[in-house]
């Protein structure tokens, strides 16, 4: 019977379990926050042009690429969502989930190096896009990184334990 | 049956009064003294904006430049919009709560409309010496401007002090500090955090909005909440 290996023990080409378990654990949670992210934003919670008006107030669109945003962004952070709870392809779940977070991240680090004093509009109205915010996109887009990392590393373990 | 009936009539009123509540904004049960002179349209207008906003603010400068102008002359003109000016001046900006006082002693006259052009679009100018006091004579005229200053001069004058301390003794005198406190206490509640942060209140269902929002999008808003 074999022990269970170590993340880090690279001599042994089995997937290691506490890495199978993470990347199942934060892929799950990253999932929760995409769909909760899209619900916020559905047009039966929140009217398409009101959300508009956030996106606006970050002032990098111009109108007509405004309402377009807000009518699509909660549909695709409900895809993606869906595909991180599914979680196969994985690597291509991941990945998207990174690119993802990984401009929203920008934007908000944009904006708020930018003084614009906005509501962040990432979880519905009223929250104000702050320093709170940074640290958790930061925490956010860490997590989607590390998953990331470790799907590709899960795949890298199978396939050199396959051959 | 009389119970029966005078639990019926208790329903009825309840109903009415709860119905009533709904339809009222928080931020709007209570009016502030001089509210509608700085108020633009019509308040039965189906849909009510109020804007918490501080003449020193760029962004509010940028709101009012880009947005409001065009909401004024289009959708409160129309009817469809009862758009409210709010004071919040923020403690960082040294002449804001000062020229808020100008302001609302404008309105007092019914001449808010002017001023509140004149401090916005010479903002840039007045911000770095305080100078506000000569663009609001050029809007109102001299005359005005006397009437206006001595409002202004009932206030303590606090000299490079940034907001005056509510709880002063003084400020019983000044009724454009209670007025601006008033307005503060409003946006307190909301809660506003940062300006300009405007709430839309359309079939009294309230719905916030922080910082420089373009005239097309706000319209699509208004287009969308009148057609629901």
């Amino acid at each position: 019977m074999n022990a269970p290996s170590s993340a880090l023990d690279m001599t042994n080409p089995a997937p290691p379990v506490a890495l199978r378990w993470f990347v199942t654990i934060g892929r799950l949670a990253l999932a929760a926050v995409f769909l909760f992210a899209a619900w916020t934003k559905m047009p039966w919670v929140q009217p398409p042009p009101l959300f508009g008006m956030q996106i606006d107030s970050y002032q990098i669109l111009g109108p007509g690429m405004v309402m377009l945003v807000a009518r699509t962004l909660p549909w695709f952070e409900l895809a993606v969502g869906l595909l991180l709870l599914v979680g196969r392809p994985l690597r291509f779940a991941t990945v998207v989930a990174s690119l993802t977070v990984a401009g929203f991240f920008a934007l908000v680090v944009r904006t708020y190096a930018a003084g614009l004093e906005i509501n962040c509009g990432c979880f519905g109205p009223g929250e104000r896009l702050g320093p709170a915010t940074l640290v958790r996109d930061g925490a956010f887009l860490a997590l989607s990184l590390a998953i990331t990392a470790g799907a590709f590393w899960l795949r890298r373990r199978k396939s050199a334990s396959a051959s | 049956m009389a119970k029966r009936r005078a639990a019926a009539l208790w329903t009825v009123l309840l109903a009415i009064g709860f119905s009533t509540l709904a339809e009222t904004p928080v931020w709007s049960q209570s009016h502030g003294p001089i509210e509608i002179t700085k108020a633009y349209g019509s308040k039965t207008a189906p849909i009510t904006m109020e804007v918490f906003s501080d003449f020193e603010c760029p962004s509010c400068k940028g709101l009012y430049e880009q947005t409001l102008k065009m909401l004024i002359s289009d959708y409160v003109a129309s009817g469809k919009v009862y758009l409210i000016h709010r004071d919040f001046p923020l403690p960082m900006h040294k002449y804001s709560w000062k020229a808020a006082r100008y302001a609302d002693a404008a309105a007092e006259i019914g001449k808010f409309p002017q001023v509140e052009a004149a401090l916005f679009d010479n903002q840039s100018a007045w911000s770095t010496d305080g100078s506000f006091a000569k663009y609001v004579e050029q809007a109102v005229g001299p005359a005005d401007m006397t009437t206006i200053e001595k409002r202004v001069s009932a206030c303590k004058d606090d000299s490079g002090v940034a907001q005056p301390k509510q709880d002063e003794p003084e400020h019983h005198s000044c009724p454009l500090d209670d007025a601006i406190w008033h307005d503060v206490a409003l946006g307190n509640k909301v809660p506003v955090q940062a300006t300009p942060t405007f709430v839309v209140t359309y079939k009294g269902k309230p719905s916030t909005t922080s910082g420089v929002v373009s005239y097309a999008v706000l319209k699509q808003y208004f287009d969308y909440l009148l057609s629901h």
